[in-house]
């Protein structure tokens, strides 16, 4: 909480010149209560809901209406909102359900290869025309309709307006002949900088981001999604090009939808007994990816980082480690202590103008320099450990010894990546952190992590997949993390700081990237803890709900 | 929001409240801390009665209240329109912590608490 | 080449020399109080006192164990030797001072008996031996300067309160009330076993130290008191440690001469 007061009183001092000592500082600082011009509604909004909310123990006799509670409701850091703790279990909250959803019912498929079976095999010519009638049928195909044969079943569109597929390519040439409905708009989407690394990545392949119903991910799993991607493109494609659905030419569009396409998850090993395109085998940097606060507010590399903490923390932590590895209902407050609060918020923008003030910008610091980034890295932790010795209340919001370590240890590998602008040194940095943590406090986290987060340091920099990987493309299954609840928030922040500050359009992937950017998806990844918040408001919509057909 | 520098019994936040109560255009305090269950929760002792010494009854005003918390902090929901009647609610609770909060406190003026119902609060319609 | 001598731990502060002093088997550390044998058997609430030890298996002497080397190497403890089950004692230590944190407790256990498996986590550090065994240790860790009374919780379960703020007393705090504050006497008294079970008696433990006096004692280090950075042999420790970690999986040719 004394971290919330910090950020508070910094944004009121340079809003208001007030003193940030000032114990009554005369104003409500989100927004300046005194001036913001939403104040009359929302003293009309607080004296409803003091009234009406069910606080426990409101006891309305006493004259001042009193309430008793374990601790303050959480602030959906960078935002706002506050909600309780259960608000942001991923059971409740159906906007960090639907991040997943969203995740999860991606495939992305390369146009290129079918394109070349028309065209050399079957002798049929690709246009932007042909091109354009294609997206017109498999967006009637994608989300259940049927085509080419008569008497099919079709699903319920109700059950599927989520449903859809668009192309992106870096051939802008190619772009503007498609019809825009279809398309994710790289040069609209993304600043102009950003788009032209992005287009140049890509290259001229079209490539296009599947969209299937979120209640087939949901029904089946996220190895469906490439299979009923690949059913119904092949038959957008014997409709749309006029071809006889028996040819043994047929087979190579589901072939090139289902093997050369991209998941969002890569395969687990068997032991874990999941398909593709399940949270356990998203790499670090495709995560890092689909965050796209770098892509709204490109000049606030801090939120950018904090943005794909908080996307890693709802992903992985709650529900992959804490659904999907555990079960019950554990993780959540353990989670959230990444992305609530603004107490990473308030260690993150230090660390951001120490490198500034110290190597003017980012990416100064030469990576080599291990000296200089183990003092940077021992100057971060040791500011991240002070606060929680000096805000005794933030020492209680971040009551658990492991929450302390992730928190202190994310600021520490970001501030890291972000001097280096490499992220293997980040997380050099977040071992570095463990190891001064235990040794200032005399305690660490749990079992659970303690031994990985001890030993880490000698593989921080292992290139080799059975020894470690670069972070862009570890991730949850790398065997050091299989368990490591809580941390992976922090995983996910780190490629993701190194790369911004770099000023790369994307971490890991351009493809995945530019999925993800699409504004048509149902969760808004461009403000991760905004849309948390509105789904802990009751403002979020999911798609795949049933109600279409269920009887009312 | 007042944050205690320790936790309070419960005879000094009875001592608190009735404190407050003099304070005009308190719409609303929430006591915040740490959990006193009435009962052992769990281990080999679960069922049998916590008997701890500050989960008990205080007046407050007169009325009856059940403390279930070692309290660390009141937060004090002011309904005031004007910068001056502010000021002047924020200096007499001060008066009122200084008068009544041994160890020290510290106090913050801002928004705490949620301004919105959240799923919370619908989960007993 | 002279014998290796053991360092313990860096370091010039007092956290730094109060870890080393915990550490070495070498130093007796200073007793505090003397709670009876008796009491410190009801506080950990796994047998009654007299009671007959309850035995998981038959004494070693009687020779029924499989003819194992390693087993003719070891010389057992007493607890072993009559076939005890194996119990536990768990501390819980504040923040804000308390006499040893965690880690240190492991460290100190580990370098000074053997024929324990102790368990360090943030909030409480466990410690289990075989029974007769582990109520010399336990007698001996609360009546030692390693146990502070309002700072140090005997605590089997629910062990919250590290991390929070100490009541009005001083007391760190405790969601069960194993113990009270004696007003009268200014002590703290133990009213519940580790696991809250009541005791029939009030067990004292004795005054708290002066928070001034804990600063002295302390393992901890606290941007209030001694901060870790001020203690350049120990903060260097760990950098180098992480140093030559990170070298050995990466440039291990690099490690020569560090």
């Amino acid at each position: 909480m004394a971290g919330k007061e910090k950020l508070f009183m910094e944004a009121c001092k340079k809003k208001f010149k007030e003193e940030p000592t000032d114990v009554s500082t005369k104003y409500y600082c989100f927004g300046g209560w005194k001036q913001s011009k939403s104040k009359v509604e929302f003293q009309k909004t607080a004296d409803e809901i003091a009234k009406k909310r069910g606080i426990p123990m409101l006891n309305e006799d006493i004259g001042v209406p009193l309430g008793q509670r374990s601790w303050m409701p959480y602030q959906l850091s960078h935002t706002d909102i506050y909600a309780e703790a259960d608000d942001l279990h991923c059971v409740n909250n159906c906007a960090i359900q639907q991040a997943w959803d969203d995740i999860r019912r991606t495939i992305l498929v390369g146009l290129d290869s079918p394109h070349q079976t028309i065209e050399r095999r079957l002798g049929k010519e690709v246009t932007p025309e042909t091109i354009n009638n294609y997206l017109e049928t498999v967006n009637h195909t994608v989300p259940g309709g049927a085509v080419v044969q008569e008497h099919m079943a079709e699903i319920n569109p109700a059950l599927a307006w989520d449903s859809y597929v668009k192309v992106y390519s870096g051939d802008d040439e190619l772009i503007d002949e498609i019809d825009p409905r279809f398309v994710i708009d790289i040069n609209k989407l993304f600043p102009a900088e950003q788009a032209e690394q992005l287009k140049k990545a890509i290259g001229k392949t079209l490539m296009q981001a599947v969209r299937v119903p979120t209640i087939v991910g949901r029904l089946m799993d996220g190895a469906t999604v490439s299979r009923h991607a690949a059913m119904q493109i092949s038959m957008a494609f014997i409709s749309s090009y006029k071809l006889a659905a028996g040819e043994a030419a047929i087979a190579d569009f589901a072939y090139s939808a289902k093997h050369q396409s991209l998941g969002m998850g890569t395969m687990m090993p068997a032991r874990r007994a999941r398909g593709p395109n399940e949270p356990g085998g998203i790499p670090f940097g495709y995560l890092a990816d689909m965050a796209q606060s770098d892509r709204v507010y490109p000049d606030d590399p801090g939120r950018a980082s904090l943005e794909a903490v908080a996307l890693g923390a709802i992903i992985y932590d709650q529900i992959y480690l804490g659904g999907y590895m555990s079960g019950g209902v554990g993780f959540t407050q353990y989670a959230t202590a990444a992305y609530t609060d603004n107490i990473l918020e308030d260690y993150v923008y230090y660390a951001i103008d120490q490198i500034k003030s110290r190597y003017g910008g980012f990416c100064k610091l030469d990576p080599a320099n291990t000296d200089e980034v183990m003092k940077l890295g021992d100057d971060i932790n040791a500011y991240a450990l002070e606060m929680y010795e000096r805000y005794p209340a933030v020492m209680e919001t971040h009551f658990g010894g492991s929450q302390r370590a992730t928190v202190s240890a994310a600021a520490t590998g970001i501030a890291g990546a972000m001097a280096t602008g490499v992220a293997d040194v980040g997380l050099n940095c977040w071992y570095l952190s463990m190891l001064q943590h235990k040794e200032r406090t005399g305690r660490l986290g749990f079992y659970g992590f303690d031994l990985q987060d001890q030993c880490g340091s000698a593989n921080s920099f292992a290139y080799r997949s059975d020894e470690g990987l670069p972070m862009e493309v570890r991730g949850p299954n790398y065997p050091n993390y299989a368990m490591n609840v809580g941390h992976m928030s922090g995983y996910t922040g780190i490629p993701k700081a190194a790369h911004v500050a770099r000023g790369d359009a994307f971490t890991a992937n351009p493809f995945v990237r530019v999925a993800f950017a699409d504004p048509s998806l149902v969760f808004d990844f461009a403000n991760v803890t905004k849309e948390i918040g509105r789904g802990a408001l009751r403002e979020f919509q999911p798609a795949g709900e049933r109600s279409a057909v269920i009887k009312g | 929001m007042i944050i205690t520098n320790r936790l309070l019994s419960a005879d000094t936040t009875e001592k608190v409240l009735n404190a407050l109560e003099s304070v005009p255009n308190i719409r609303q305090i929430n006591l915040t801390g740490e959990s006193i269950p009435k009962t052992i929760n769990s281990g080999p002792g679960k069922g049998l009665p916590n008997n701890h010494s500050e989960h008990k009854v205080i007046r407050v005003k007169g009325k009856d209240i059940e403390l279930r918390y070692l309290v660390g902090g009141f937060l004090v929901e002011l309904e005031v329109d004007d910068e001056e009647s502010l000021d002047a609610r924020v200096e007499e609770i001060k008066a009122v912590c200084n008068a009544t909060i041994e160890h020290g406190y510290s106090l913050q003026v801002g928004r705490y608490s949620k301004y919105k119902p959240t799923l919370h609060d619908y989960r007993s319609e | 080449m002279a014998a290796y001598k053991r360092q313990f731990y860096p370091g010039t502060t007092t956290p730094a020399k109060n870890r080393r002093r915990y550490m070495d088997p070498k130093v007796k550390l200073k007793k505090l109080r003397d709670v009876a044998m008796d009491d410190v058997v009801r506080i950990m609430g796994h047998r009654n006192p007299g009671e007959d030890y309850k035995s998981i298996h038959p004494p070693i002497e009687e020779g029924k164990e499989p003819d194992c080397p390693i087993r003719k190497l070891v010389t057992p403890i007493e607890g072993a030797k009559h076939g005890d089950r194996i119990r536990y004692i768990q501390f819980t230590d504040s923040v804000y001072f308390a006499p040893i944190s965690p880690y240190q407790r492991a460290w100190m256990y580990l370098s000074r008996y053997r024929g324990i498996d102790t368990g360090t986590l943030s909030g409480r550090q466990i410690i289990e031996v075989r029974e007769r065994d582990l109520e010399v240790l336990a007698k001996e860790y609360i009546d030692n300067e390693t146990f502070d009374p309002a700072l140090t919780g005997i605590r089997g379960a629910t062990v919250h309160g590290h991390a929070c703020r100490l009541d009005e007393h001083g007391l760190m705090f405790d969601a069960w009330q194993r113990y009270v504050w004696d007003d009268e006497k200014k002590e703290v008294v133990y009213v519940k076993d580790q696991v809250a079970i009541p005791l029939d008696r009030r067990i004292s433990v004795g005054k708290p130290a002066a928070m001034s006096d804990l600063k002295k004692r302390t393992t901890i280090f606290r941007a209030d008191g001694v901060d870790m950075r001020d203690d350049k042999e120990v903060t260097m420790y760990g950098l180098r440690i992480h140093k030559l970690r990170t070298l050995g999986g990466y440039q291990p040719w690099k490690v020569k001469g560090e």
